[in-house]
């Protein structure tokens, strides 16, 4: 049960998967395509999505399910409402509960299962890692959750301490308070603006009421996606599905999800954190585009050239250099506009104007020359060794699905890598002068109070 | 799992000092391995630290090829070395796609055995333990282990932690001299282990670790750390921490049990059962029931080797909570020593440590783990697969006697970390 916030989102997560499985008929589902080894199915009854992967190291499979609602969906004063959500579905239904010794986490974990759940901005998933000889459990479970959790008065107060909690405790990490100043900064109209986890004012007066028209808002087989991976054949995954999702009913027509459009920036903006720490960091967030816009590969490759492994360019001209104990950049790919990020951990006695200017010259070469052909081949060599290990174990598989069907399509995950085999050196300099400009960044700077 | 005995898969060869075990896994083009070697640290005279530094150094070039030529070696194969220090050895990792093995893993020896040492770079690396330091400063979780272990060892027991400032002190004095005498005394195939996991065939992997590793020699340094603990006198301590309202809480004792006791494996369970996850005791009762904290456990930590270790709880509180909070969990503790855990309790535990241990299996990466702390520890090959059974043999009895004699709500030590309102 944790937040995704802004800092810890994956970036560029798009893997495929190069496994050889047979596809099968099935009478109460239809068959949509299969694609890198993964095969894509609808049940007939209520239009639930599943995806499946067949993969043998181990007796072991990850079931996952993914609901298409993150913070990005929810409005001012209700915030964090998918997260608080996310914690109640934990507490039971009336069949699988606490009182009668029962709950979900009780039975998953009774049976050596990794069971936990995440919201992000664009998305909730549930998932377990468990014997695949338990593989009906989790998705009786999961099913049974989908339309009938108690949300109850008492868990609900329960579980706000809970979550007031984990809100506290984000708060004394000072470098998360420097990403949700930036992030704040950045969105300033549309919703990605709040923290997944919400306001506290928010979370501290949500009521019972706003986190059931959530769940009836969202928590339907048409918004949702099960994903199995591991040591599964994929007509009993079927069998099993359509007996505990089957009887779902569809649900509402239509989903309505007003998201308000982040006007143009037009000038820089400037965040500053200050706390009794001797920490410095800085962080340069530029907008950008989604996921599945056509720059978004080129973004992915230019995160890897400035800033993957020791010959990147941030690496020698910022941490080789002595300036940052710490040096990162990456594109965020998000169901809608999103940031290109880069950011330093500042090493002590350097100031924050030396690496910005460090950042801008390193932004400015590569905006000016593009990067060199042997940049570009080492990127893309990464990425087939990426592949290749993300394989190891059904987790890894499922995890980059669950992320890539957040960003709007589940196929991004096996297609990903052919699109980034097509990125060119201009394409890299063109998104570059594109995107990496002062009057769409905003610079944040985290400094100790005494400076 | 005795249908499908990984350890039969196993298989094993003596190179020159090396131990090597190699397991085939279908994962198409994925090799892994994780390695290590005694170093046999003073932990009195501080050479921990500077183990942590020579360890980043390590991989910032060799006599052969500078810090760039050595990363782009790796970087242009999409492979990965690792190197670090792991208490009284140090580790080093690797991975790398099957054809690229023999290169990658004599790059590996390459750092082990041939670093360059470059003051340039100590300097560099120097600075970035200080920030890393500087950072764990702020955490009240790191705060909270640093000063509860503080609390129950000598500094020449691999468990114990120097405070922030100890080790700023220690970075600020240390020479590349040292570093490079640390090196010369105390880096060498004492005790090396070496497990490679995935798509590659032993004769594959024998000749590339016969080719890096079976002429390496020993080092002189003996081992000088303390393995068995000394009691401490029971109390409390408030590490000071301005704005972290947010309050982190240790409750904690030693035990003089060390990993490969027989007393181990029913301690483990024992402490399971009270705190080891969302459906232990001290979760459902302190977090789902009462609401005190997002999180609460209860496990044996810093068992490692032969080195005798701790039994620790970990929560964080609001100021509003901590009196209430720390009282519930000591309530709680000594509860469970004076009832013990029931059958059904047992039986779920064990159901849960078996299963997780299958999914604990499922990498290449957890089975060269797995395969390699269990040889380091001194435990048979097939370790990996009775390890299940032993689970589902202990009786109540066992489990109950271990807690029973380890566990002592008497001699618990309470650290807390924070800024402590008036009221709390």
């Amino acid at each position: 049960m944790a937040v995704i916030d802004a800092p810890l989102m994956l970036l560029g997560r798009i893997l495929p998967l190069a496994i050889g499985i047979a596809m099968v008929s099935h009478r109460n589902f239809t068959f949509e395509e299969q694609i890198g080894g993964i095969e894509a199915w609808r049940l007939s009854s209520n239009g639930l999505r599943v995806l499946i992967a067949p993969q043998l190291i181990a007796p072991v499979a990850t079931v996952n399910i993914t609901y298409l609602v993150g913070s990005g969906d929810e409005q001012r004063g209700h915030t964090g409402a998918t997260h608080y959500l996310e914690h109640l579905l934990f507490k039971g239904t009336k069949r699988f509960n606490r009182a009668a010794g029962t709950d979900l986490t009780q039975l998953l974990q009774r049976v050596g299962a990794n069971v936990n759940a995440t919201t992000s901005m664009d998305r909730t998933n549930y998932f377990a890692t468990l014997p695949v000889r338990h593989l009906e459990l989790a998705l009786e479970l999961e099913a049974d959750r989908m339309r009938n959790a108690t949300l109850a008065e008492a868990d609900m107060e329960a579980e706000r301490t809970v979550i007031l909690n984990e809100l506290d405790r984000a708060l004394n990490d000072p470098v998360y308070n420097l990403f949700r100043e930036v992030w704040s900064s950045v969105f300033t109209k549309h919703p990605y603006h709040h923290p997944v986890i919400g306001w506290r004012e928010d979370v501290t007066n949500m009521s019972r009421a706003d986190l059931r028209g959530f769940y009836d808002r969202f928590y339907w087989p048409g918004n949702a996606t099960v994903t199995v991976v591991g040591a599964v054949e994929v007509d009993r995954v079927l069998s099993l599905v359509a007996e505990h999702f089957g009887p779902i009913p569809v649900g509402p027509a239509g989903m309505d999800r007003p998201r308000t459009p982040e006007p143009p920036q037009g000038s820089e903006h400037r965040v500053s954190v200050t706390g009794p720490m001797n920490l410095s960091v800085q962080i340069m967030a530029y907008r950008v585009c989604e996921a599945l816009h056509d720059d978004a590969p080129a973004l992915v490759m230019l995160g890897r050239i400035l800033a993957s492994g020791k010959n990147s360019r941030l690496w020698r001209r910022l941490t080789d250099s002595g300036l940052a104990a710490q040096v990162s950049a990456g594109f965020m790919p998000l169901r809608d506009p999103g940031i290109f990020s880069l950011m330093a951990v500042l090493v002590p006695g350097r100031s924050h104007n030396e690496v910005e200017a460090a950042l801008d010259d390193a932004v400015r070469e590569i905006r000016d020359d593009g990067p060199a052909a042997d940049e570009m081949a080492r990127a893309k060599a990464q990425l087939a060794a990426q592949e290749a290990f993300s394989r190891d174990g059904p987790y890894g598989v499922a995890s980059g699905l669950n992320e890539s069907i957040a960003m709007g399509s589940w196929q991004l995950f096996t297609t990903g890598r052919e699109q980034l085999e097509k990125v060119s050196c201009e394409d890299i300099r063109r998104v570059a002068q594109t995107y990496l400009r002062v009057g769409q960044r905003t610079v944040g700077r985290l400094s100790p109070a005494s400076e | 799992m005795s249908a499908h005995r990984i350890s039969d898969r196993v298989q094993q060869r003596q190179l020159g000092p090396c131990t090597l075990l190699q397991l085939p896994v279908t994962v198409p083009q994925v090799v892994r391995w994780h390695g290590s070697f005694a170093s046999n640290p003073d932990l009195t005279n501080g050479d921990e630290l500077i183990q942590v530094v020579l360890a980043s150094l390590l991989d910032k070039g060799t006599q052969k090829r500078d810090r760039f030529e050595l990363s782009d070696e790796l970087e242009c194969r999409g492979a990965a070395i690792s190197v670090g220090s792991a208490g009284v050895r140090m580790a080093f990792m690797g991975r790398a796609m099957t054809h690229d093995v023999p290169e990658v893993m004599a790059l590996m020896a390459e750092t082990l055995r041939e670093p360059l040492l470059d003051e340039g770079e100590f300097v560099k690396v120097k600075g970035r333990v200080q920030a890393s330091v500087e950072q764990a400063r702020d955490s009240t979780a790191v705060q909270a282990d640093g000063a509860l272990c503080r609390r129950l060892f000598s500094r020449s027991h691999p468990s114990h932690i120097r405070s922030v400032d100890d080790v700023l002190a220690a970075l600020d004095s240390m020479t590349i001299d040292a570093v490079r005498y640390y090196f010369k005394r105390h880096v060498g195939a004492n005790g090396l282990t070496l497990v490679v996991t995935g798509d590659i065939s032993m004769a594959a992997a024998e000749k590339a670790v016969d080719a890096a590793f079976s002429d390496w020699g020993l080092h002189n340094a003996v081992q000088s750390h303390e393995t068995a603990i000394k009691p401490a006198d029971p109390g409390t301590e408030h590490v000071d921490m301005a704005d972290k309202p947010a309050l982190d809480v240790r409750l904690g004792h030693t035990v003089p049990i060390a990993r490969a006791d027989p007393n181990w494996l029913p301690l483990h369970i024992g402490s399971f059962i009270l705190g080891g996850n969302f459906s232990a005791r001290l979760m459902r009762h302190i977090r789902d029931k009462l609401g005190l904290t997002y999180g609460i456990s209860a496990r044996l930590r810093g068992m490692r080797g032969k080195a005798q270790g701790y039994f620790a709880t970990q929560m964080t509180l609001s100021q509003e909570n901590l009196a209430r909070g720390i009282n519930e969990v000591r309530q709680m503790i000594r509860a469970f020593v004076d009832e013990g855990c029931s059958e059904r309790e047992l039986d779920d535990a064990k159901t849960t440590i078996a299963g997780a241990y299958e999914v604990g299996l499922s990498t290449t990466s957890a089975l060269a783990a797995h395969l390699h702390n269990n040889h380091v520890l001194g435990f048979p090959v097939d370790a990996i697969d009775t390890y299940v059974d032993e689970v589902g043999d202990l009786t109540l009895e066992e489990v109950r006697d271990s807690v029973v004699r380890a566990i002592r709500p008497d001699d618990l030590h309470t650290v807390i970390t924070g800024t402590l309102s008036s009221d709390a």
